[in-house]
């Protein structure tokens, strides 16, 4: 099976500061399509930086990332900004939606920006919609749902526009852990039903329990990758 | 989609977002109503200089701007003015005037003798409702009531005019009082002898001649080509010109250019701390969204589309302003225009002091309500420029995590 995603002597170094700080050495990683996957380590040790890389928001200093067949280390800022848009999905740990949107609008919203014809989009907002358990509340703003149900239609808009893979940047940060669990329930069965594959990063034991592949890093580099 | 994002973001805060919008509607109505009195002002000035002294064109001989004296008239007969009866042309009025020592009982007055066709002028400036007392009549002359006080005579009364009349003939005549008049104008109440054109023409033996010819168009606005018109059948060897009002008027032009000017500036004031109170809602609209423009960017959105959606907001903003502000403005001139305000009684005696007439006037002019939106337009334009490069530099990382 084709990787969706693949690393190649990924290095990333911050120069700014009065050392430099070697954030990422040396990864080389694949992703395949369906994987549950979650990025560990302790603070400091890449995280971010790594995901970072993987979305398409930040270039390596040396090194390539392979999505779909493209080296996105080589695009332009602009181009970049398309390939997030037509291949990848992204979940944030707070504030994902758009306050002024409603539920369904803000799921459209990717897609409308992608310009697909309106039918198309209204018919798939509603298929996501359902699918996490928000069927009833796509008229309502992100104010009038509660931090579980807007990571939810967070999570929603992400997939609806079927990216190649979903990066969530610890989803349930701020979620109590009955809401969590919920929302990570939500993502697993989506991850089945849908064939979608899911990239975390995270702290959260509950999220590494689900997982089916972990990636540990420590001080910028891959200290395991086991799966399960 | 990008309108309807705009559209619903301005909205966020309700209460900003009427503050500042409220602030547009006011300067625009302020603005338009400013601008509205001080053209309306002009336009009145204009109108009553043209239909006393001036006409909108006026036939004289060349050298006769310079030096109006009687020595510079030129023919004028039933024939010419049939020639120049343009279909543009609404009325002509020719007049002779010249000036005289006027002379009753024991007292002698400097006055200007205008010789009129008393119909034409009456349907060019009302002349006739002037009348405090008597009428026009030939053989008859008609005094302006300050003149006639200092003469210490009435209707009735004989006066003599005497002076220098065409090419440095005897000027002399006695007339008797047939009316007494009140002009707008307090010089004229002071000095005015209205004769018949025929009068006074013989009074100077400057018969069929006339001093000038003043032209009324049908349309005002017409008056450039109306002249143009004009000039082309005046013998380019001749000596009679057509002039417009602007040449005949220049002090009236120089001073509603500089009426003009303190208005500007007394605008550009206005605009200044509106397009301040714009200006602060898009900078609070804009830093407090940092975070989710950074998100929108991650997701895929181009930073040049979040720019239009900024620059929406800021004209949305304004357009409600100003069609809230034209919606308003347009019924309040449209009513001032047709029923000036009347000056308070102080007011009252100055604008009598300055011969014009005691009312507020208005104009309706369209490029009024078309400049003003334009103005506050550009504004929102300028301010938008703010997020645009806001966004442009925004530290997509940072921002997204904040
Ligand atoms: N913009 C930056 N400039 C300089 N150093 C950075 C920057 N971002 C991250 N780092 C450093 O890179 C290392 C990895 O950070 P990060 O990826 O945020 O780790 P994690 O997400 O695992 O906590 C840390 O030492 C951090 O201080």
């Amino acid at each position: 099976m084709t990787p969706v995603l693949q690393t190649q002597n990924l290095h990333k170094t911050y120069s700014e500061g009065p050392v430099a700080v070697h954030a990422l050495r040396n990864i080389n990683l694949e992703i395949h399509p369906g994987e549950f996957t979650v990025i560990v380590g302790p603070s400091g040790s890449g995280k971010t930086t790594l995901l970072n890389m993987l979305g398409g928001l930040d270039t390596p200093s040396t090194g390539k990332v392979w999505v779909a067949g493209t080296d996105i280390s080589e695009l332009n800022e602009n181009q970049l900004i398309d390939f997030r848009l037509h291949h990848i999905g992204f979940v944030f740990q707070a504030y994902n939606l758009i306050p002024v949107l409603t539920a369904e609008e803000n799921v459209s919203f990717i897609m409308d920006l992608q310009g697909r014809p309106a039918a198309e989009i209204k018919a798939r907002a509603a298929e996501v919609l359902a699918e996490v358990g928000l069927a009833d509340r796509g008229k309502n703003r992100p104010a009038e749902l509660s931090g579980g149900q807007q990571q939810r239609v967070a999570v929603a808009r992400a997939l609806a526009s079927r990216p190649q893979y979903v990066l969530a940047d610890e989803p349930t940060a701020n979620l109590d852990s009955q809401t969590a669990f919920n929302l990570l329930d939500t993502m697993k069965r989506l991850n089945e039903d849908e064939k979608m594959t899911f990239l975390f990063s995270t702290h959260d034991q509950r999220v590494i329990d689900r997982a089916t592949r972990v990636i540990t890093l420590v001080d910028g580099e891959i200290a395991s990758d086991e799966r399960r | 989609m990008l309108l309807k994002l705009a559209w619903r973001n301005l909205w966020r805060s309700r209460k900003r977002t009427l503050i500042t919008v409220s602030s547009v509607f006011f300067a625009v109505l302020l603005a338009v109503m400013a601008e509205s009195v001080n053209r309306g002002s002009h336009e009145s000035m204009i109108r009553n200089s043209v239909s006393y002294f001036t006409g909108y064109l006026q036939l004289q001989d060349s050298a006769y701007f310079e030096e109006p004296s009687l020595d510079y008239c030129f023919s004028w007969n039933e024939a010419e003015a049939e020639r120049f009866s343009l279909p543009g042309v609404q009325s002509l009025i020719p007049r002779l005037q010249g000036f005289v020592l006027a002379a009753g009982g024991d007292r002698t007055r400097a006055a200007l003798v205008l010789g009129i066709e008393p119909e034409k002028e009456q349907q060019l400036n009302g002349l006739q409702d002037q009348l405090l007392a008597g009428d026009f009549e030939p053989g008859g002359v008609v005094l302006g009531d300050r003149l006639a006080e200092r003469l210490q005579l009435g209707i009735g009364d004989s006066l003599v005019l005497l002076g220098q009349g065409y090419q440095g003939q005897q000027a002399a005549g006695i007339y008797r009082i047939s009316g007494l008049v009140k002009p707008t104008s307090p010089e004229l109440r002071k000095q005015i002898a209205y004769l018949t054109l025929a009068d006074a023409q013989s009074l100077f033996g400057a018969y069929d001649m006339v001093s000038s010819v003043l032209v009324m168009p049908n349309q005002p606005n017409a008056t450039d080509k109306l002249q143009q018109q004009m000039s082309d059948l005046l013998p380019a060897d001749g000596f009679v010109v057509v002039r417009n009002w602007r040449e005949l008027l220049p002090e009236l032009l120089a001073a509603i250019e500089f009426d003009n000017a303190s208005n500007r500036i007394i605008l550009f004031i206005l605009y200044l701390v509106i397009g301040f109170g714009i200006f602060g809602t898009v900078l609070t609209m804009t830093l407090e969204r940092r975070k989710e423009f950074g998100v929108l960017i991650s997701v895929g959105m181009r930073r040049r589309r979040l720019g239009w959606m900024a620059l929406y907001e800021s004209l949305l903003m304004g357009c409600i302003g100003i069609l809230a502000g034209m919606a308003a403005s347009v019924p309040l001139v449209a009513w001032f225009y047709y029923h000036p305000i009347p000056m308070g009684e102080e007011l009252q005696a100055i604008s009598e002091e300055f011969g014009v007439e005691p009312l507020i006037f208005f104009s309706a002019d369209p490029s009024i309500f078309s400049s003003q939106a334009l103005v506050v337009l550009g504004m929102c334009l300028l301010v938008a420029l703010y997020p645009g490069y806001y966004i442009s530099k925004l530290d997509v990382l940072k921002a997204s995590r904040s």
